[in-house]
């Protein structure tokens, strides 16, 4: 751990790990609102059942929006904020530091920030995420599945005939209540 | 000599011929492009795959790449799996081998008890969701239950000991003469109870005056067994390592390391599982790669029971025991079974 990441790290685990959940539920809440405001009673969207997801990669590449809608979500409640994150650092990675090199994210859309001694946090870039997955299965095979992806409704066109809907090879899309329009790990669903 | 149009017997310049020559250059123009336009559909449909067959087509830096770690020298493994038990259950959590090598599954909501040829002898039917359990020379089942112990006695009304409160996880228990030793991997300590479900001390918990840096639980997978000589060792799966603590809860020592080499422990947090030999060895569970391996009584890989290829891709809580005959006896949480591995022949 670099002195860098000491000094922006934080001294509770428990501030970071309940406070951060509530960061990404109100960061989807606030998309969530906007479609609320956008929809009408009984409107559906489309949305990625996380543990049916098999991260084939299909959802980068099949959107009708390029970068795709499909985005990797951290759900912070489940994470163990493991120093050697597998959803993070390569497979065997050179060193255990944010070097590029180390990185598992194609897109370097994973940011990192030391908590307290050994944990981490870690955070997903939108901007850069082209929602690959590759994370997301570095993360459930090794780690605590904390990664995962799902539909952004800020930016999805809700299309009437999902095109990556069509291609999932496992099923993993369904229709969900505008309402509430993300299926979350860790929640019950 | 004039030309003649033969089809129609007028001359060949005559205005209408020349006219229709030019609409039929027209037609045959009309019919290239709407040839090409088909077939362009034709590649454009066939180049297309709305149902996902060809795959994502991202490059190979997309592609999560860990084939090799999922290949198992095969010089490596010295056991062969010689039986299967189906438990029946739709959830196995653990599993504990008694007197005369019977074998005791919990899952659902009851503990199975099957003899060590995998005949079903009988159920203990219980309130709740069994996570662990274990059983003592007398006969007596332990079952961890997510928040505290039930104990099952044989012929004696059943014991509900106290809850170990909101935040306790239940993942193993052990029992050694008077000794019943729960790990709560939710708060991340082992309890040392008496057999009245008395807490006499608690082994595991950081203690900077002790050297002891405290069990490092991000999910919840703590396990322990009982050794020889008043030795209790504890599964510290967030620093890979198995610790060897007195019963009073001072750490004697510790073996293990991260690799998702052979040799080592994989992935954020393992292992997962453990078993103590006679021979003072070890017989370890993990997940992320699924693998259970011998290790000697000073932490040294001798060898493999059953390698990744052996389990589903996924399989997360392996539990494990040993029976009178060395036969290390597998629950596998995804086949729903008991998998019996004995150890090769020379020849095999
Ligand atoms: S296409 Fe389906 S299985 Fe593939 S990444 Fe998207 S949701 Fe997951
Ligand atoms: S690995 Fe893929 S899914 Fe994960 S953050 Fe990077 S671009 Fe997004
Ligand atoms: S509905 Fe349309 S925009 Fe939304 S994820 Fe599917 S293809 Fe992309």
């Amino acid at each position: 751990m670099s002195e860098q990441e000491k000094q922006d790290g934080l001294t509770r685990r428990e501030f970071i790990r309940n406070g951060a959940r509530g960061a990404m539920l109100v960061g989807l809440g606030a998309a969530a609102g906007g479609l609320i405001a956008r929809s009408r009673s009984g409107d559906t969207v489309w949305q990625i059942d996380p543990d049916k997801c098999i991260a084939c990669g299909n959802c980068a590449t099949y959107c009708v929006l390029k970068p795709s809608a499909v985005k990797c979500v951290h759900a912070f409640g489940v994470c163990g904020y493991c120093e050697l994150c597998f959803g993070f650092f390569d497979l065997q990675p050179a060193g255990i530091d944010a070097g590029a090199e180390n990185q598992l994210c194609p897109t370097g859309a994973i940011r990192r920030r030391f908590v307290e001694e050994p944990y981490y946090e870690y955070k997903i870039d939108e901007r850069l995420c082209i929602g690959c997955g590759k994370c997301v299965e570095g993360c459930s095979t090794f780690g605590n599945s904390a990664l995962f992806l799902q539909v952004r409704h800020d930016r999805c066109l809700n299309c009437n005939e999902c095109a990556i809907a069509a291609a999932c090879p496992a099923d993993a899309f369904r229709r969900v209540p505008a309402e509430r329009p993300y299926l979350l790990k860790g929640d019950k669903h | 000599m004039r030309l003649m149009d033969k089809r129609r017997g007028i001359p060949a310049c005559h205005p209408i011929v020349t006219r229709l020559a030019g609409r039929s250059t027209t037609g045959v123009i009309i019919a290239v492009v709407i040839a090409a336009a088909v077939a362009a559909a034709v590649v454009v449909i066939l180049r297309s795959d709305p149902t996902g067959r060809g795959g994502s087509k991202l490059g190979e830096e997309f592609v999560y790449d860990d084939k090799e770690y999922r290949r198992t020298d095969p010089a490596l493994v010295n056991y062969k799996e010689v039986g299967r038990i189906e438990t029946g259950f739709q959830t196995v959590r653990g599993i504990a081998v008694g007197g005369d090598d019977g074998i005791y599954v919990a899952g659902d909501r009851a503990v199975a008890v099957f003899d060590r040829d995998g005949k079903d002898v009988r159920r203990i039917t219980l309130d709740d969701s069994p996570q662990c359990l274990a059983v003592a020379a007398n006969g007596a089942v332990y079952v961890g239950m997510i928040d505290h112990v039930e104990v099952c006695p044989p012929h004696r009304r059943r014991a509900k000991w106290d809850s170990l409160g909101e935040r306790a996880i239940v993942t193993s228990v052990a029992v050694s003469g008077g000794n019943v030793f729960v790990a709560d991997s939710g708060n991340s300590v082992v309890l040392r109870y008496d057999t009245s479900g008395k807490i006499i001390s608690r082994i595991g918990r950081a203690d900077k005056s002790k050297d002891i840096p405290g069990l490092l639980v991000r999910r919840p997978c703590v396990d322990v067994a009982v050794g020889g000589e008043g030795v209790l060792w504890v599964t510290n799966p967030g620093r890979w390592r198995v610790e060897a603590y007195s019963f009073d809860g001072d750490l004697k020592s510790h073996w293990g390391r991260q690799s998702e080499n052979i040799e080592g422990f994989c992935g954020c947090c393992n292992p997962t599982a453990l078993v103590a030999l006679p021979d003072g060895g070890f017989v370890t569970g993990e997940k992320g790669l699924p693998r259970v391996k011998v290790y000697d009584d000073c932490g040294l890989f001798k060898s493999v029971v059953a390698g990744p290829e052996a389990f589903a891709k996924g399989t997360v809580g392996l539990d494990l025991a040993v029976d009178s005959q060395g036969r290390i006896i597998v629950l596998d949480p995804v086949a729903k079974a008991v998998r019996v591995f004995a150890k090769k022949k020379d020849n095999q």
